[in-house]
């Protein structure tokens, strides 16, 4: 079980974005920040500003992420070089891959940002991947996981029910984990306190 | 790999439409049977959620010389009882002739007017005759879909015939998984036979934002403020449920 394994990797990513377009080239990541840690250690943290010369925000994006377009313009950096350094951990088969909502969100915007360098898309490691979000809902519901853990997380990501809360912001007050609301919506910080989050979780179901 | 046609008479799921060639117009809807003229296909298969639309794909089909499939995408569930709600899934009839297609509306009469638009597999079973109809399995929304992908508990029973089951790559991160379950399922081919297929709702792959806005404006609700920025369709990742995209990888016709 992951609680005991202390030599298990991890990545634990979150991308901010344009907006909530799916679809959309558009739509393009922007922010990308990334935890690699080995069992309940951190080893490392990324934060990258990803340079796209014709960026446009929507207007709720700007004011949720509070973009701030001159920080943008001083760290933006080389989208290939962005991707290929986070894609030497996302495809190795020996990391669990972690995030809030990877499943319904975080996947189809790495998907655009593949797409955006002509690359052709690629998820095949999704079945790696522990998404916080499904695992929160399981966690309400008090279900144990199937031996077909990624489509016990299929199912859990298309399941909704009236006032269910399984958001960070949600998770970090029911764990009672301090944080800063000022600070949620910064990539960085989120995977931070996702990667907490996920530490608790995995006391809490059997994984 | 075959091109299934879906017409705006589908509600909500494709921007095409059935029209006359000559009746589309420059900045309106594509037909299905413009892009059949345009390029050459001497068949047309039209897979649809209701009969609504097939005596005009029939007339025109007729009228352009192009042979018509039609097959009719029929919820399914275990049984009609209470208790098997949550088995509800699909599947495909097709009309092998014009008996099929007399026998297709019976079918079609009997879902809608009789059980609120779906059947189980022993009231299909007893209306079944092999010569005249044709059973597939969709990709998405299949038995194998919902139970790997939802709560659902379907139990199909193919005692009646024997389907194909079709297969799809449209770039969504869960075709690799769901095309290695139904190879599962047919042991790849041997048990039950596959067919790759691609299902189409517009024209060029620019036109996914249009099949967006038109699902937006169909899903419109109460306190929701959906747009382009902020669609909130599940999984509509995709801009390869085009033409273009099946022409792209399917240049012989």
């Amino acid at each position: 079980m992951l609680r005991f394994n202390k030599k298990q990797k991890y990545i634990c990513f979150d991308f901010e974005t344009c907006n909530l377009n799916l679809v959309s080239l558009d739509n393009k990541p922007w922010q990308l920040s990334y935890i690699i840690a080995e069992g309940s250690k951190i080893i490392k943290e990324e934060d990258y500003y990803i340079k796209w010369d014709d960026l446009i925000l929507s207007e709720e994006a700007k004011k949720i992420t509070r973009f701030n377009i001159d920080k943008y313009n001083k760290l933006s950096k080389d989208p290939l070089k962005v991707l290929k350094k986070f894609e030497s951990y996302l495809y190795n088969k020996d990391y669990i891959v972690i995030g809030q909502n990877l499943l319904g969100f975080d996947v189809y915007i790495h998907n655009i940002y593949r797409k955006l360098l002509g690359f052709d898309s690629d998820f095949s490691y999704v079945e790696r991947i522990y998404d916080t979000n499904c695992i929160a809902k399981a966690i309400k519901k008090n279900l144990k996981p199937c031996k077909d853990f990624i489509y016990w997380q299929y199912k859990l990501n298309g399941f909704r029910e009236r006032n269910m809360r399984t958001s960070i912001k949600a998770q970090l007050k029911q764990y009672k984990i301090d944080f800063d609301e000022n600070k949620l919506h910064d990539s960085i910080y989120d995977v931070q306190m996702n990667f907490k989050i996920f530490l608790k979780q995995i006391w809490q179901i059997d994984v | 790999m075959l091109a299934l046609f879906k017409s705006h008479y589908s509600i909500g799921k494709s921007i095409l439409t059935l029209n006359h060639p000559k009746e589309v117009i420059k900045g309106g809807p594509n037909s299905i049977f413009k892009i059949a003229v345009d390029n050459n296909l001497k068949q047309v298969i039209l897979v649809e959620d209701s009969l609504v639309g097939f005596f005009q794909a029939y007339k025109i089909s007729k009228d352009l010389d192009i042979q018509l499939i039609f097959g009719l995408r029929l919820s399914l569930r275990n049984s009609l009882k209470e208790e098997d709600e949550n088995s509800d899934h699909k599947v495909i009839i097709f009309a092998k002739n014009d008996e099929g297609c007399k026998l297709l509306n019976k079918i079609y009469s009997k879902a809608f007017t009789e059980f609120n638009g779906f059947l189980d597999y022993n009231r299909l079973g007893s209306m079944w005759n092999e010569n005249y109809l044709k059973l597939a399995i969709p990709f998405y929304d299949s038995f194998i879909y919902a139970n790997k992908f939802s709560f659902c508990n379907a139990v199909p029973d193919f005692s009646f015939t024997k389907p194909t089951f079709f297969i799809e790559n449209n770039g969504l991160a869960f075709d690799t998984l769901l095309s290695n379950e139904v190879n599962l399922f047919t042991e790849s081919g041997k048990k039950f036979p596959t067919q790759k297929v691609k299902s189409i709702y517009y024209t060029n792959k620019k036109d996914a934002e249009a099949l967006m806005t038109y699902k937006i404006i169909c899903n419109r609700s109460f306190g929701k403020n959906r747009t382009i920025s902020k669609p909130e369709l599940e999984h509509f990742c995709s801009d390869e449920f085009s033409f273009e995209s099946w022409k792209n990888k399917n240049v012989k016709v």
